[in-house]
């Protein structure tokens, strides 16, 4: 008896689900993309040891990538187009005159398991990897209406992604082994990568839930808080997650528009500008005999320039509209991205800082349109002679003049912009000190391609106790 | 508890206003912009749950800051999908209500207020919303998506394929791809809705019920062309990705059915009803269990079923296609089963509550209605073999014995297993007329 009214009980409440269970059907509605969702635009002149001639393009999707994920491996998609957009021609309007496109395939080998990996593998042609990634390139030179497309390394080699890293048993030694392996030199000279690595970008993420605390020092930050690696206390919330990147070292005239090696600053081939951009096959949603599903246009549904998350400024309704949209129409967004810039408010009402009257042409000249600009002539500064603030700091290789590096810390340099330090007169203390208190990454760089340090290993990597896996050195 | 807060908490550090209560919307703009790019990134590899503590917490150190009410109202919304617990749909509407209250033209709670109507099938709401959306923002991919799933449910299928179609072509994605996939194989063509599911599961979800649910449909359209190892497959790699999903634990339950492995069927048919108590399960086991010969197991489901049936009555539901067709199936209670039936088509004239009306309508005799409502079902050419089947037993009412074997055969060749009881009725009643 008793069971029989437990089990009513138990009832009573799906009793209302079963009207709603009487299904519609509930497609799922994305708030956010996953696969096409891009995170970070890298451009810079290489400066790995005698590669200075050449220029380096990544680009990072899928942030957040616990390296724990398993059995589920983050991987490219097959339905998503990646793009590298240049243009250099037409004083940098934002209309692409170049484009590097990645596409993807993934392969699932006979497998005994359900595991994607398995085993302790030794290298990237392991009949371990079962989950098997490769990728074409297919390089567009919009004026010339010329087109090549590239599946093989120059020795023949197909192109794969590299595989996560999942721990010193099952990918031993990554870097040496796997890492390195997946950098594929074509046989026109240009190199690539794609795969995990950790996440480069660094940002404070703020204090705990209950307290509204500031991290000791920032805002302002004053002598050894203001140099790397900073003080204790801004805590990295991008520490220990991985992302995907895609990366391509090329010549330095594989990008301008005369295909000669600028020297001149004033010259008009001496700056470029890079956005990426992915794109999807368009379907028709009823069959008809004339309408094969898998040749439809292809649609953008995201891209990234600058490094400040432009399309985070976009209100909601107009996003999807923006990233469809090309950085040569920015013009029409401009009213979004110079209001933030008008930090008057704070800035000036609560810190006293003397910040620049509008308009802030400063500003909007970095972000309409909203594309990286590098300036072909600025020599890259070697590793250990970086400076994390770039131009603002003398290192003028730095964003946003000379492309963006991993090294660059935007969100400092992107706060002491908006105090107006671009601006003659305004380059003073303290709008010269702003910053979030996290001044470097996790993990040491590289000082060679792909530039961005290796995946967190997946095993390290422990989501219990609230830890992340901050600033683990895998050493693999 | 895990301390969720190390990772993700998210107060202006730079904008001192947030200590000394000041806001300026427009100057904090872009710390905001980090913030919420650091916020909805972080928490993609937290599970539903973690969210909502996450989003509850957020709101109580900044009530003023609807974007985290409406993010804890998708956050209730995901978790309705997951669980199937409608409580959590009443908070939804209830955040959505109060930030739409405090801000009339806030777009975000406005977009996510057609999905709770949706859910509780208010469709005709769901398209009036819907299309106002569409004239804020005709760009916007989503609205298109929910006015193509209210004028579905309403029967509107060639205005629901335009709603879907730009719904596709303003965002390629996991939430268009699936619309589009359902709509081919509502038009008959299976084959290109596998490919363009498979497209939705690689374009892939922060989600991973999302994602899990695409893989689920992909099997079900396995299942439902007798491709069982592929079907099988399939629900694995679901429970995989979302451990425990009910749906991918009543697929692989009815892909043992087809194969008439009524062990396995009943064992993962019994996970999906303890993770979600739905009559649909309690049903199939009935059915599995009868198959196994464990008559006083079956006879458990069938009360079952009775008091779920009471406990809505109770509740005053007039409308449970779902029911309706358990009823009929079985001829149990035929007089609701047609209550039932009818009720569904106050709010909704889509192919399946036309399909459950014919079959109620057939089994209490009425079969010159229950042809027309099956001619309704029909209309697209459907390749659901029990649509076939059902045609097939009215045709013969109706003394069409031509009409009812050609139905029938093409019920058993769309798939011979279709289901764990009828099938065998559907073979019998063809021998007949033979």
């Amino acid at each position: 008896m008793f069971h029989k009214v437990k089990r009513i009980a138990a009832l009573a409440s799906i009793a209302c689900a079963t009207t709603f269970a009487a299904s519609h059907r509930n497609g799922p509605l994305l708030l956010e993309d996953q696969t096409a969702n891009l995170n970070d635009l890298y451009v810079f002149r290489s400066y790995e040891q005698g590669r200075s001639d050449r220029v380096v393009m990544s680009m990072s999707v899928q942030g957040f990538q616990n390296p724990d994920n398993g059995p589920s491996y983050y991987k490219f998609s097959d339905s998503v187009l990646y793009r590298f957009n240049v243009n250099n021609a037409r004083g940098l309007d934002g209309n692409a005159d170049l484009q590097v496109d990645f596409v993807f395939k993934t392969e699932l080998r006979p497998n005994p398991t359900f595991v994607s990996y398995f085993g302790a593998m030794k290298g990237i042609d392991d009949p371990g990897i079962f989950l098997y990634q490769t990728y074409v390139i297919v390089i567009r030179n919009l004026k010339t209406g010329q087109g090549t497309y590239i599946s093989t390394d120059a020795n023949g080699r197909a192109l794969s992604v590299a595989p996560p890293n999942l721990g010193p048993k099952s990918t031993p030694e990554y870097e040496k082994n796997f890492g390195a392996p997946s950098v594929f030199t074509l046989a026109n000279g240009m190199k690539v990568f794609a795969g995990p690595r950790d996440d480069a970008f660094y940002f404070d993420s703020g204090a705990t839930f209950d307290t509204l605390n500031f991290r000791a020092p920032a805002p302002i930050l004053t002598g050894a808080a203001d140099t790397a690696p900073g003080v204790a206390g801004p805590v990295d919330g991008f520490a220990g997650y991985n992302i995907s990147l895609i990366a391509v070292e090329v010549p330095i005239n594989f990008l301008t528009a005369d295909a000669s090696v600028p020297t001149d600053p004033k010259a008009l081939n001496a700056k470029v500008g890079v956005w990426a951009s992915t794109h999807r096959q368009v379907v028709t949603v009823r069959p008809s005999p004339s309408d094969p599903i898998h040749y439809g246009n292809y649609v953008q549904v995201d891209r990234v320039g600058n490094p400040l998350t432009v399309e985070a400024l976009i209100p909601l309704p107009m996003k999807d509209f923006w990233n469809r949209s090309d950085p040569a129409n920015d013009q029409q967004f401009a009213r979004f991205i110079g209001d933030p810039f008008f930090a008057s408010g704070i800035l000036g009402g609560v810190f006293g800082l003397k910040v620049p009257p509008a308009p802030r042409n400063d500003i909007l000249g970095v972000f309409v349109p909203d594309i990286t600009r590098i300036d072909l002539t600025i020599a890259p500064t070697a590793m250990g002679n970086q400076n994390r603030l770039g131009p603002l700091a003398g290192d003028t290789a730095g964003w946003p003049f000379g492309g963006r590096r991993p090294i660059d810390d935007v969100v400092d340099i992107g706060f002491r912009a908006l105090g107006g330090v671009l601006v003659p007169g305004f380059g003073v203390a303290p709008n010269t000190q702003l910053g979030d208190g996290v001044n470097a990454n996790d993990v040491p760089l590289m000082n060679r391609f792909p530039f961005h340090p290796a995946p967190h290993a997946g095993f390290k990597h422990s989501g219990a106790e609230g830890t992340n896996g901050k600033g683990m050195v895998t050493g693999q | 508890m895990k301390r969720i807060a190390i990772s993700v908490l998210f107060v202006p550090t730079l904008f001192v206003g947030a200590a000394f209560g000041q806001r300026s919307p427009g100057s904090e703009r872009l710390t905001q912009a980090y913030q919420d790019r650091l916020l909805t990134e972080s928490t993609s590899s937290l599970k539903t749950d973690e969210h909502i503590s996450m989003y509850e917490t957020l709101i109580k150190a900044q009530p003023e800051v609807l974007h985290y009410q409406n993010l804890l109202a998708g956050a209730y919304i995901q978790k309705v999908r997951e669980s199937m617990d409608y409580a959590y749909l009443d908070r939804a509407a209830s955040v959505l209500n109060a930030v739409l209250g405090a801000d009339a033209k806030n777009y975000e709670a406005a977009r996510l207020r057609t999905e709770i109507a949706l859910d509780r099938h208010e469709f005709k709401t769901a398209a009036e919303y819907s299309r106002k959306l569409t004239e804020w923002s005709a760009g916007d991919s989503w609205n298109w998506g929910t006015l193509g799933d209210a004028l579905t449910e309403m029967g509107d299928y060639d205005k629901a394929g335009e709603a879907y179609q730009k719904m596709v072509n303003l965002r390629p994605d996991l939430s268009s791809y699936n619309r589009a996939a359902y709509f081919r194989f509502l038009y008959g063509d299976t084959d290109n809705a596998v490919k363009i599911m498979k497209m939705a599961i690689s374009a892939g979800s922060p989600m991973p019920e999302n994602t899990a649910w695409c893989e689920v449909e992909l099997g079900k359209l396995y299942l439902k062309t007798g491709k069982l190892k592929e079907a099988a497959q399939t629900f694995q790699t679901a429970l995989r990705r979302f451990p425990g999903y009910h749906p991918a634990l009543a697929g692989l339950a009815q892909t043992y059915a087809a194969q008439n492995d009524w062990k396995q069927a009943i064992e993962q048919m019994k996970r999906a009803h303890a993770a979600t108590p739905l009559p649909d399960y309690v049903a199939a086991l009935f059915d599995y269990y009868t198959a196994a010969g464990e008559t006083k197991e079956a006879a458990k489901q069938k009360e079952l079923i009775q008091v779920i049936d009471q406990l809505g009555q109770a509740a005053k539901e007039k409308a449970n296609r779902n029911i309706a067709m358990i009823y009929a199936d079985h001829d149990w209670n035929l007089g609701r089963a047609l209550e039932l039936a009818k009720g569904e088509l106050e709010v909704r004239g889509d192919i399946y509550t036309y399909d459950a009306l014919a079959w109620a309508l057939y089994k209490n005799g009425k079969f010159v209605e229950a042809g027309e409502a099956m001619k309704k079902a029909l209309l697209l050419g459907t390749p659901e073999a029990s649509f076939y089947y059902h045609a097939g037993l009215i045709a013969n009412a109706l003394g069409k014995k031509d009409e009812a074997r050609t139905q029938l055969k093409k019920a058993l060749e769309l798939n011979p297993n279709f289901d764990a009881r009828q099938a065998t009725l559907a073979g019998k009643a063809l021998q007949e007329l033979s």
